[in-house]
């Protein structure tokens, strides 16, 4: 099954799923980034050129600073995003999924230059595309990828139901394709949420049409506790 | 539609991580979809800037020509995509021979026409080609399916359009930096630009028609991209309107009770002599995941051999001219003899250090070569399978840690009551046979139920046994109950049937 995900596995035996993020989304943060670059250069330099030569070296030493260290820092102490990341909901860890310390990020943000040639990230982007994970060339020797904060958006609550049990207790796959259809179902389409509901006879007792979807709707609440 | 045959994980993904399962797509498929682009673009683009560039020396119009019928190229990719996302791969040939059917049935005029500049056209691409609608039905769909993916659509395109400039520019911006002193394309480009009159327009022209070949080479490699980028949106907006998950989370409920229905007949029947078998979908998946990664290899190098990772380059080198002979006073003999001697010495270290130079310079190439080859994985292929691990969920597996007899030492162990022993032990061992001479691939923090189901994925001849020992060693395990002394001694009479014979 093709998907984008590393899984991880802690050292408690948890297996994590990490959804790593490719080249659009990361284009996208770098664009928002740049931008909040291009303003604080233009913030710094307008005062300062007043000062002539002596301002423009002032200029110089802080444009240096900011290139190299904005993503560093963003990275460090702001949980792994930069803004522009933030932005398109992205978080840099470490290929374990632990948050990124300073090396690694570090590491990850001074290969920014193998990256950059031979013109504006076009071996980064190469990188990106071919690598199952989506890594630049940084990414790689940092051993760090690009993930997002969260997979989905969250899902509305079912409609209230009454109470719905089945005779024979649920499978861990029953209880899970339950909770779906009920996260599911409400952004569905009525008549398609019902034939859904109908592909599972042995959860609703065979009932059809709106009482299929109200039946797990119900046996739903029953096994999220929301039952009154 | 059938989507229990799709080969991507179907999930709620929000459409950035669609557009990434997109590029994961053409990755796991890049052999058709590169071979797809590649046979349709480079054709044309070459015989359009032959008849159209050098003809009627309008390479501009050429380059405009080959830019335009992207969306031709994009239904014909997207048709080996579409067949790949279902686990077909139709070879070359029989793709190229849809391609007339392609342009009767997937509304290529609007596309060409005013749909040309529509910065969705990827996403509204598979409803045009795959669902055959036409008139106002169409236009419905097509605004159903873009309607929560917008944004993520029109930022698809965004990017791809500044990432086919990007590699442009970046292979400019290369050829530059190995051109000798004097020449320079970035001031012929700029020229072009600013002063046309003063340039050799020989040279202009053929210089226009390589960058516009550049240009047709990189969108082909791109295009794949962006078309499957475009077609995850799709499915992505079909599977959120439709629940496919739910609906194939539905059938594997409804699957597993009729199984347990058969099972329990069948242990009615039998006394509980055997389970029911593996299921065959399972078993399918595991196939083709397996040819996927044996596949994967031989996939990478034949990307790597496309022709933007290395082209015939030029070389030119400086060479001393013949100086003409000075008429002097010939020196004394002995001097001479010095002289010749040392002259003679340095030319023979000069060539020494030249030589020990390229030495070093081919095995600097080596090196990172050698590199290179071990980052993209060329010789894991060798190494696979992967060594078993030392450890699973804390059982010690390793061959050496085993008595040589296992089933008589837990036959031993049952005798003098200690069954709980004798079932870890059986199990321990059941585990090391299977993961070194079956080769499946525990990991290290498998429970007992990822075991079984490895086991059983890996249609292994011992899956049935394996299974009724992990139910004992379980129930011994975690819920104390110790299995009666015959069906322990069963138990170790058919470890030494299954495993006896390996060592």
């Amino acid at each position: 099954m093709l998907d984008t995900v590393r899984e991880v596995s802690t050292p408690e035996l948890i297996a994590l799923r990490l959804h790593c993020a490719g080249p659009v989304p990361r284009a996208l943060a770098w664009l928002i980034d740049l931008a909040i670059r291009g303003g604080i250069y233009l913030a710094i330099a307008i005062p300062l050129s007043a000062f002539g030569k002596g301002g423009t070296g002032l200029v110089l030493v802080a444009v240096f600073l900011i290139e190299w260290f904005y993503p560093v820092l963003f990275e460090v102490l702001g949980r792994g995003a930069t803004p522009g990341k933030r932005a398109l909901g992205l978080v840099v860890l470490n290929g374990d999924g632990s948050p990124v310390g300073w090396g690694p990020s570090l590491t990850r943000n001074l290969l920014r230059v193998a990256d950059f040639l031979p013109f504006l990230y076009a071996l980064g982007l190469i990188s990106m595309l071919m690598s199952r994970e989506f890594r630049r060339l940084g990414d790689i020797v940092a051993d760090t990828i690009v993930t997002y904060r969260r997979s989905a958006s969250p899902l509305p609550i079912a409609p209230e139901a009454p109470h719905w049990r089945t005779k024979a207790p649920l499978s861990r796959t029953a209880q899970r394709a339950v909770l779906a259809f009920a996260e599911r179902a409400p952004r569905l389409s009525p008549e398609r949420a019902e034939e859904l509901a109908e592909q599972a006879p042995m959860l609703t007792d065979d009932a059809l049409g709106q009482q299929a979807v109200e039946r797990l709707y119900g046996l739903a609440h029953h096994l999220t506790g929301r039952e009154r | 539609m059938r989507p229990e045959r799709l080969s991507v994980a179907l999930r709620p993904r929000n459409g950035w991580e669609a557009i990434d399962l997109g590029v994961r797509l053409v990755q796991a498929n890049a052999r058709s979809a590169f071979a797809v682009s590649f046979a349709v673009i480079l054709p044309l683009a070459l015989v359009v800037f032959a008849v159209v560039g050098y003809g009627f020396e309008m390479p501009g119009l050429a380059a405009l020509i080959v830019w335009w019928l992207k969306p031709f190229y994009d239904r014909v990719i997207l048709h080996s995509l579409a067949h790949a996302v279902f686990g077909e791969h139709p070879s070359l040939r029989a793709t190229l021979a849809q391609i007339p059917r392609l342009l009767r049935a997937s509304h290529l005029v609007s596309g060409l026409l005013w749909r040309r500049f529509d910065p969705l056209r990827s996403v509204r691409l598979p409803v045009d080609q795959l669902e055959g609608l036409a008139g106002a039905a169409a236009r419905a769909r097509r605004r159903v399916i873009t309607n929560r993916v917008g944004g993520a659509g029109v930022a698809l395109t965004f990017c791809f359009i500044h990432f086919e400039y990007i590699l442009w520019f970046g292979l400019i911006a290369l050829a530059e930096g190995f051109m000798p002193e004097g020449m320079s394309i970035v001031e012929h480009l700029l020229g072009s630009l600013f002063d046309p009159e003063a340039l050799d327009p020989t040279w202009t022209l053929w210089m226009d028609l390589s960058f516009g070949l550049i240009f047709a080479a990189i969108s082909a490699a791109l295009e794949p991209f962006y078309v499957a980028g475009g077609f995850a949106l799709y499915l992505k907006r079909r599977t959120d309107l439709e629940a496919w998950d739910v609906e194939l989370l539905f059938r594997r409920v409804a699957n597993e009770s009729a199984r347990s229905v058969a099972a329990a007949l069948l242990c009615a029947l039998c006394l509980g002599a055997f389970l029911p078998g593996a299921p065959a979908e399972a078993a399918d998946t595991a196939a083709r995941r397996e040819i996927a990664i044996r596949e994967a290899p031989t996939k990478a190098a034949e990307v790597l051999r496309a022709p933007e990772f290395g082209h015939p380059t030029k070389r030119k080198t400086l060479s001393l001219r013949e100086e003409p002979a000075e008429a002097a006073a010939p020196p004394a003999p002995w001097l001479k003899r010095w002289l010749d001697f040392w002259r003679g010495a340095g030319v023979w270290m000069a060539e020494t250090l030249r030589l020990a130079g390229w030495i070093g310079i081919a095995l600097a190439v080596l090196g990172l070569l050698w590199l290179l080859a071990r980052q993209a994985g060329v010789w894991r292929a060798r190494r696979l399978p992967p060594p078993p691990p030392a450890e699973i969920g804390g059982l010690d597996i390793r061959p050496e840690s085993l008595p040589d007899d296992v089933a008589s030492t837990a036959l031993r162990l049952i005798e003098s009551g200690q069954a709980r022993d004798a079932l870890g032990l059986l199990y321990r061992g059941a585990l090391s046979r299977l993961a070194h001479h079956e080769r499946i691939p525990f990991g290290p923090g498998d429970t007992e139920g990822d075991c079984l189901l490895r086991v059983t994925r890996a249609g292994s001849a011992h899956r049935s046994y394996f299974a009724q020992l992990t139910r004992c060693w379980q129930s011994v395990a975690y819920a104390h109950n110790v299995p009666s002394h015959d069906e322990a001694a069963a138990l170790c009479a058919d470890w030494r049937a299954s495993f006896g014979a390996l060592r």
